[in-house]
């Protein structure tokens, strides 16, 4: 058992033990008119109120209502006191008789949360204590029963005797500032019904209707009796207040469990709604991953077929013609010597041209000088075949993992053939760092801009080659503006 | 009187060396297209006896333009040439109206003499 769970079982105990006395006391009382009705409606508050305000300080431990509410149930005894015969015990009645209603007030503007919101309400709160604490006291010590009306009453112990008059005029201030106190109250608690979501109204309707049915009752009896009318009726305008006030509990009972419920609502329908974003994220993710395999199965298939293309219109028909040089070439060796030599020379340069060109086909599915030397060199043999001055502003000291290495190599290459073809630039800087884990490549130039990454092939080829590494790749190219493609690929 | 011959490539380079080649064979090169309609527009032109043919064009390929020109009424011997091979083509030499087929590599007056024979 917890230390919590211990101390709040002792405060029942202790309630329901109070309780009992209390209405012993009422039941034996020699002065107290009603017995049957207080008996009844005091220990029913009393205990509902530290029933349900013990039940919330062990749901939310965190919040004051639940201290709020046990405190209104253990001061609601005080009233019980009143009945006692004994003049100390009466006293104390007396004395504590009026706080449980500036709890109630402070526990009404707090509710839900427990928590006074900014100074307006703390300066109601402050003045409801100071009401029925110390000008309580004050109004204690200069009291005397039987001219308040209770012949019966025991007498006033601490009564400062001399001062008549003194006790109606504290009295009189007290319902002058409680008047005004218990209205603002019931604007304040209106105002919060009003402005609260629908969700939040479930929870809020019966506690702060009741409340402020409660104190209605409280401001009826309290006007009746600055208006100086009867006794009658001011007691039954007060009978009506407590037994709102006795219902108070129970329907912050029903309150927080529609706060469950809702809570509960509210946690299915938002766990709903984020699940389904989620599902639909992740749909789009997988239809993203589809495509962009889609696009690089294609485009695997399109590098092969260019291969092809490439071997067959070039090498291949260069080894073909020198075929046919050579044999040209070995039939006039005897008969035509000059024109043998003539062929052999075309040969010659066929074989270069053959060799060239296979070694652009090799570069161009994955260049060696990559491999071999790394990046800077890579890129310096790119810079010197662009043809436009290209400037190798930062590469990345030692080798990056081959994949980050070969995609870095592509997207530069990739880009400069862009500017090249579209870009109409001056010249273009190449800038390639580690940062925060990740690889970044920057191609920028002075071109006319305007690229479009959802129309050139090229460009989403290389978005598909970054993103396979988790990468991103952004193109930056407003017309008139040169062109900044940026590929970020991570890197540890 | 030697056979006269169109070309029909879209490789200079090949269209050259093929030219010295049956040129130095004793044929009569009578002229050259680099693509399928050029090669139809050139044969009803030149009425050649010969139309050495390159089978990948970059219009229409050899086999279709050796079927047009047979459509046509044209009556020239055809022989198909490619860099593949014969077996990289399926039945499709076979089906064709051309007299035969010869790699690049292995083309000569001699080859081509022993498939229009």
């Amino acid at each position: 058992m917890t230390d919590l769970r211990r101390a709040l079982l002792g405060l029942g105990a202790a309630a329901l033990a109070i309780g009992g006395a209390s209405v012993a006391l009422i039941l034996t009382s020699n002065h107290t008119s009603a017995r049957g009705l207080a008996a009844t409606l005091i220990p029913i508050a009393g205990w509902g109120f530290v029933g349900t305000g013990l039940y919330a300080w062990y749901r939310r431990p965190g919040n004051r209502t639940g201290p709020l509410l046990t405190a209104v149930g253990f001061t609601w005894f005080f009233q019980a006191l009143e009945s006692a015969d004994n003049p100390a015990i009466f006293t104390i009645g007396a004395l504590g008789l009026t706080v449980p209603f500036a709890i109630l007030i402070h526990l009404l503007i707090a509710f839900p949360s427990g928590r006074l919101e900014g100074a307006s309400e703390r300066l109601l709160v402050a003045v409801a204590y100071f009401v029925t604490i110390p000008m309580q006291v004050a109004w204690a010590l200069f009291a005397d029963p039987a001219r308040e009306g209770c012949d019966g009453c025991p007498g006033n112990p601490i009564q400062i005797h001399g001062h008549e008059g003194v006790a109606e005029a504290i009295s009189s201030a007290q319902g002058l500032i409680a008047i005004p106190l218990v209205a603002s109250a019931i604007v304040v608690v209106f105002r919060r019904w009003r402005g609260s979501p629908a969700s939040e109204r479930r929870v809020l309707t019966p506690v702060l209707a009741t409340g402020a049915v409660a104190f209605g009752f409280l401001l009826v009896q309290l006007v009746l009796g600055q208006a100086g009318a009867g006794d009658g009726p001011q007691r039954v305008a007060f009978i009506a207040a407590v037994a709102a006030f006795a219902c108070l509990p129970f329907a912050l009972l029903i309150g927080l469990l529609r706060s469950r419920i809702g809570r509960d609502e509210e946690i299915r329908t938002a766990l709903t709604a984020e699940n389904e974003q989620l599902t639909a994220e992740l749909r789009a993710k997988v239809e993203e991953l589809r495509a962009s395999r889609a696009r690089i199965v294609e485009a695997g298939y399109a590098e092969r077929r260019r291969v092809e293309r490439d071997l067959h219109d070039g090498a291949q028909q260069r080894l073909v013609a020198l075929t046919m040089s050579l044999r040209l070439a070995r039939g006039k060796l005897e008969s035509d010597p000059d024109a043998a030599a003539e062929l052999l020379d075309e040969a010659m340069v066929e074989v270069g041209e053959a060799t060239r060109e296979l070694r652009e086909l090799a570069r161009g599915i994955h260049p060696a000088v990559l491999s071999d030397r790394g990046l800077d060199a890579a890129l310096g043999g790119l810079a010197e075949r662009a043809p436009l001055p290209v400037e190798i502003v930062e590469t990345p000291e030692g080798r990056l993992p081959a994949p980050v290495e070969s995609a870095s190599y592509f997207v530069v290459a990739e880009a400069l053939t862009n500017v090249a073809r579209y870009a109409e630039a001056k010249e273009a800087t190449v800038r390639i760092e580690r940062r925060n884990g990740a690889v970044e490549i920057e191609v920028r130039d002075d071109g006319v801009g305007g690229a479009d990454p959802a129309t050139g092939t090229g460009l989403r080829g290389l978005s598909d080659r970054v993103a396979a590494l988790d990468g991103e790749l952004t193109v930056e190219s407003p017309a008139g503006g040169g062109t900044t493609i940026t590929a970020r690929i991570p890197c540890a | 009187m030697p056979t006269s011959v169109l070309i029909v490539d879209d490789h200079p380079s090949f269209r050259l060396s093929a030219r010295r080649m049956l040129e130095a064979d004793g044929y009569a090169v009578v002229g050259e297209a680099e693509d399928g309609a050029g090669a139809i527009a050139a044969a009803r032109e030149l009425d050649p006896d010969l139309v050495l043919l390159d089978v990948q064009l970059p219009d229409i390929d050899g086999f279709e333009v050796a079927q047009r020109l047979r459509a046509a009424g044209d009556r020239a011997e055809i022989v198909l040439t490619s860099t593949r091979e014969r077996s990289d083509f399926g039945d499709e030499v076979a089906d064709s109206p051309a007299s035969g087929f010869v790699t690049k590599g292995e083309l000569s007056g001699e080859a081509i003499a022993a498939l229009i024979r």
